[in-house]
């Protein structure tokens, strides 16, 4: 070892949308257009299925894809919690203001009800209640996980790459690429400005709804004066460097299709017939590989 | 030498599309999380403030951007599939391009100044862009391909995202017109018409 090498080198990492993750995670080596597709059947697939045990077989797909890409979960943690609060919102909300008939009802009141009409806010839990919150729960959760997973393992190159491979015109391309790099800038700005308020003294917890709303209105003027000047800063940057729609670019970026995209695309496709063959024809190959798996225990 | 003007400057539309986009998905991200109703859906909807008043500056580039922002922040964060996605989002679409239609062909001024400017706002901005946005990303959930039950497409789904994004419309985007359009109409960004 020459005398200006390091004994330990340091782990290269690569920014993606949220996070920076380890280069030499899998997923990076993965075609972008896998992961777009990866994604696509893992949304698809939770809409098809009804069935719960399914629906939990994905999600431990999905976080096995994130274990696989060595994302640390300690750095998704804040993000699992509030998105998992959500569906845990969206169950709730399902809970108290739908009005799902079924088989058994277990609760039926009215919280209130405007005199002589049959209006007001009934809570009205049956049995199909129950089995749909639940099921809207683990289907956002399985959403959840395998979006966070994309936008981590995926980079900017990538998505133009991908949705110009898919025959998306540049122009859309790059804007939608640009919306999603603008995320993540907007998130920090959002923060920033909040904080920065907070401490001058401005309370963004004292007041009722509409004070709180209007509170929070005003955290809009700098993030939107924020968005002008970088439009204007942006545009002047793209230009200089002949940016323009009609034009054709060539991508400097050269992405492989792997004996590992092969198997991911084979897989998925796979997983996604027979999911359809499952809900759709009757076909109980899922039934009776956990049958055959229950036998053998 | 006669210094030729740019009529139709795209760059800085694609640029405003783009960057105005990730700042709607921020927002409509924190609405689905906050307040969450159903999958997509927030109770209190604080981007459409923005979607409104981006649609009076920007015209259909601000519609584009809506529907670009909703598709990242209230769709793949909130937990709604990428095929149904595709179209739900286009619910933002029309909350952006009602106002935007409304306030480029009866000429009216973003700075809010007259009655017909107030009209204009209420009716296109408030009105008829929440109802039509609402009504589309209601029904869009449920059909063609069901997502959310149909019993839970008027109550919750509807009720939630038009009394919210009523509210939110009435409360947050005068303020936002009022006291930015002075600044915006001096940008690159600021469409006179629809499109230019």
């Amino acid at each position: 070892m020459g005398e200006n090498e390091l004994a330990l080198e340091p782990k290269k990492y690569s920014r993606g949308y949220l996070f920076y993750v380890v280069e030499d995670s899998p997923a990076q080596k993965l075609n972008p257009i896998t992961k777009l597709f990866v994604m696509l059947v893992v949304s698809i697939a939770t809409f098809i299925t009804v069935q719960y045990e399914i629906i939990l077989g994905l999600l431990a797909i999905t976080i096995v894809l994130v274990i696989l890409s060595k994302i640390p979960i300690s750095m998704i943690k804040k993000f699992v919690l509030a998105l998992s609060g959500m569906a845990t919102g969206f169950f709730v909300v399902n809970m108290l203001f739908s009005h799902i008939e079924g088989s058994t009802v277990y609760f039926d009141a009215y919280v209130f009800k405007i005199p002589y009409t049959e209006l007001g806010w009934r809570i009205y839990i049956t049995d199909v209640t129950i089995w749909w919150s639940t099921l809207v729960f683990l289907r956002t959760m399985v959403l959840v996980w395998v979006s966070l997973w994309f936008l981590i393992v995926t980079r900017d190159t990538d998505i133009i790459y991908a949705l110009r491979r898919l025959g998306l015109p540049r122009g859309a391309a790059f804007t939608f690429a640009l919306a999603l790099r603008s995320v993540s800038m907007f998130y920090d700005d959002f923060i920033t400005v909040v904080e920065a308020m907070k401490s001058k003294g401005f309370s963004f917890s004292e007041g009722g709804p509409i004070t709180r709303l209007k509170k929070y209105g005003k955290t809009m003027f700098p993030l939107i004066l924020l968005a002008m000047r970088r439009i204007e800063e942006f545009t002047r940057a793209i230009e200089s460097r002949g940016f323009s729609i009609s034009c054709k670019r060539k991508l400097y970026t050269r992405y492989t299709f792997s004996l590992i995209d092969l198997a991911f695309f084979l897989l998925f496709s796979l997983l996604l017939i027979v999911l359809f063959l499952n809900q759709y024809c009757g076909l109980t190959f899922f039934t009776d590989l956990f049958g055959v798996v229950t036998c053998l225990r | 030498m006669e210094i030729q003007k740019m009529e139709y400057p795209i760059t800085p539309r694609i640029v405003t599309t783009g960057v105005t986009g990730g700042l709607i998905a921020v927002l409509a991200a924190f609405g689905v999380m906050a307040f969450p109703v159903v999958p997509g859906v927030a109770g209190i909807y604080p981007a459409i403030a923005f979607i409104v008043a981006f649609g009076a500056w920007f015209g259909i580039w601000a519609a584009i951007a809506a529907y670009i922002g909703c598709f990242i922040g209230a769709g793949i964060v909130g937990g709604v599939p990428l095929v149904i996605n595709v179209y739900w989002s286009l619910a933002d679409f029309w909350e952006a391009l009602i106002p935007a239609i409304g306030f480029k062909v009866f000429k009216a001024d973003p700075e809010l100044k007259t009655k017909k400017d107030w009209a204009v706002f209420l009716i296109f901005g408030v009105f008829l862009g929440n109802l039509i946005g609402g009504l589309w990303g209601s029904i869009t959930l449920a059909w063609p391909i069901e997502f959310i039950k149909w019993e839970t497409v008027f109550v919750p789904t509807f009720v939630a995202w038009f009394s919210g994004n009523v509210a939110v419309t009435l409360i947050v985007t005068p303020v936002l017109l009022r006291g930015l359009s002075k600044h915006i109409k001096r940008s690159s960004s600021y469409t006179e018409g629809l499109i230019k």
